[in-house]
């Protein structure tokens, strides 16, 4: 039997990490998978999943990237679930109309492979270390080096000096 | 000048600013209340993992019911979470899904963190339109039996297991490589039937021992090697289900612990094993025909504390020896009833002649050619140190003890190689059989 003090401060807990991460997360998804629509609702799927797994989540030096990890495979299948191809556009018609979007770069972003994008967004938007980026995915530091250093050849190739 | 990092650091940030706060999606954005269910969930995983998994969900009756019919609970997560699987196809479009007749698919969304999908088919069936297109734009068929594969989708890489019973084939997709391992392994002997699949809960599965024989049971073995009368291998994870597989196989597996760390005992009528964990994510085992299980603890015991890393050293294990080597595949099944593969026709016929026209000797005994196989196989012909020490053997079995000569030992050590690449081509490593035989210039892998 739980204890309800026990319940209050797991309750506590979370919530104090919604706040925090489902935002930036929800973001970092909609970057990494091109699909805005979705990414909400992927956050809110692993942020349920992290919520019934909670005293084990939170004790992980990175809950946030545990939730990034399950909320991008959780795309992945939504993905295959609906037998279609990601949306790839990045959705920038937001409120902002004092500069425009650097489209360049996003549409350089759009064509890396999301196994890359996933790792440029941990990086370059969420600004975790390479070592931080590889416990949120469960790969090695190595592997996020390696995407990363193809992803950044890819990009500046892209890009064409422009930067 | 702005460098090309800070351009994606400023681009994204500027992007992921312009994606409107609130999307279309019918969640709301306040953080969520912690529902009745979730707690009664958290309440209910505790207590079911201390339970235990098979039989103890429902009734309460174990295993067996009184109809005769073993049913299990699928995984505990399963049952904790409530987890329902969803009819995705069975011949008919649903949720988008392409119709593909004869393939049936049941999804678990609540298996792990992403779900898993298992899929009723035959190895033949073409789930290209099931699963997406390839990177490489190939045909996606299940996996051969036992056989932990990845599939490079675009963009996306799954893991898919496979299983057989009688002529129906069961395979498990998934992204986490770990859970689909699991789930196949308990899933592994157990034949689904669609009425406990569909929509019950607790989720419940019939199991029925319908194959007298083991389930093609295998592992990635990374390193074995033979020596004083016993072999040490090395396995990439958990063989899974090996309780109940070596169970099935001869006296029942035993658990133990061993130096402290988790075991496995088994016996059969040619082979005695104590298999372990010994870390990242590895097995290593003993065996023996010659010893009983007491003196192979007994030499489990050296081993068994030490890492990965000092077992590599204690076995001379080299970089270039762990070569991730699959086995099992093609219906070859090295771990078969009493250690003996079993050998088709053709298969006997091939091996014979190829025994018999590269070292002169005449061998027809099927249960000879399937333990020969087994070993040329499972320890990995391949490599000339097993090649060699199994042409010796086998070669002093045919001629009765008597010796051999050095140009006979060496055609010898290149039928091994031969029958093994005929019966087990798969389990070769990747380039060994474009390498050729090992030879004395030609070490192998």
């Amino acid at each position: 039997m739980i204890e309800d003090d026990q319940l209050t401060a797991t309750e506590a807990g979370f919530e104090a990490f919604y706040a925090e991460w489902r935002e930036p997360l929800r973001r970092a998804v909609a970057l990494a998978t091109g699909d805005v629509m979705a990414a909400g609702e992927a956050v809110d799927e692993a942020m349920t999943r992290a919520l019934v797994r909670w005293d084990r989540i939170s004790s992980y030096d990175k809950p946030e990237g545990w939730v990034y990890r399950v909320a991008l495979n959780w795309s992945k299948g939504l993905f295959r679930k609906r037998n279609r191809e990601l949306l790839t556009a990045i959705d920038v018609e937001g409120s902002r109309s004092d500069s425009l979007p650097d489209f360049d770069l996003i549409g350089a972003v759009e064509r890396l492979s999301i196994r890359h994008r996933a790792v440029v967004v941990g990086r370059f938007y969420l600004d975790w270390s390479t070592a931080e980026v590889a416990e949120a995915l469960d790969i090695a530091e190595g592997t996020v080096k390696s995407r990363l250093s193809r992803a950044l050849e890819q990009l500046a190739s892209d890009l064409g000096g422009q930067s | 000048m702005t460098t090309l990092e800070d351009r994606i650091r400023v681009g994204l940030h500027d992007a992921a600013g312009r994606i409107p706060d609130r999307m279309t999606t019918t969640r709301s954005q306040e953080p969520p209340r912690i529902p009745g269910w979730a707690i009664a969930v958290a309440a209910a995983v505790g207590v079911l993992v201390v339970i235990g998994g098979v039989g103890m969900i429902g009734d309460g009756r174990g295993p067996v019911g009184s109809d005769g019919v073993v049913r299990l609970a699928l995984t505990q997560d399963v049952a904790a979470l409530g987890g329902v699987p969803e009819v995705v196809n069975s011949g008919v479009s649903t949720d988008g899904f392409d119709p593909l007749p004869e393939v049936e698919v049941w999804q678990w969304d609540d298996v792990g963190e992403t779900g898993i999908w298992l899929v009723k088919a035959g190895l033949d069936a073409d789930l290209t339109s099931l699963f997406g297109p390839t990177a490489d734009g190939q045909t996606i068929r299940p996996p051969g039996a036992g056989h932990l594969e990845s599939l490079d989708l675009t963009d996306v890489e799954w893991h898919a297991l496979s299983w057989k019973i009688g002529d129906v084939w069961y395979v498990v997709f998934g992204f986490d490589e770990a859970v689909i391992s699991e789930t196949a392994g308990q899933l592994r002997g157990a034949e689904v039937e669609e009425t406990k699949v569909r929509g019950e809960a607790p989720v419940l599965i019939d199991v029925r021992q319908l194959v007298p024989g083991p389930p093609v049971e295998l592992s990635e073995l990374f390193y074995s090697s033979s020596a004083g009368g016993f072999s040490v291998a090395l396995f990439r994870g958990w063989p899974h289900g090996v309780e109940s597989s070596l169970a099935r196989l001869g006296d029942g597996a035993t658990r133990i612990t061993v130096n402290g760390q988790e075991a496995v005992t088994f016996t059969n009528e040619v082979n005695s094993w104590v298999m372990w964990t010994v870390d990242e994510g590895s097995t290593g085992a003993v065996e023996s025909s010659d010893f009983d299980v007491e003196t192979l603890i007994d030499i489990a015991e050296s081993v068994t504390s030490v890492t990965l890393g000092e077992w590599r050293a204690i076995t001379g294990i080299t970089s270039a020896d762990v070569s991730s080597t699959t086995l099992g595949d093609t219906g070859f099944a090295p771990l078969a009833d009493n250690g003996i593969a079993h050998l088709t026709s053709a298969q006997l016929r091939d091996v014979s002649e190829i025994w018999g026209s590269m070292v002169g000797i005449e061998v027809t005994d099927p249960d000879t050619w399937g333990r020969r196989v087994a070993d040329a196989c499972m320890l990995g012909a391949w490599n000339a140190g097993v090649a060699e020490y199994l042409a010796v053997e086998y070669m002093s079995q045919d001629l009765l003890g008597g010796p051999a000569n050095g140009t006979a030992m060496a055609s010898a050590m290149e039928a091994v190689w031969h029958i093994a690449a005929t019966v087990c081509p798969t389990a070769f490593p990747e380039g060994a059989l474009e390498a050729g035989p090992p030879t004395v210039t030609n070490p192998g892998s």
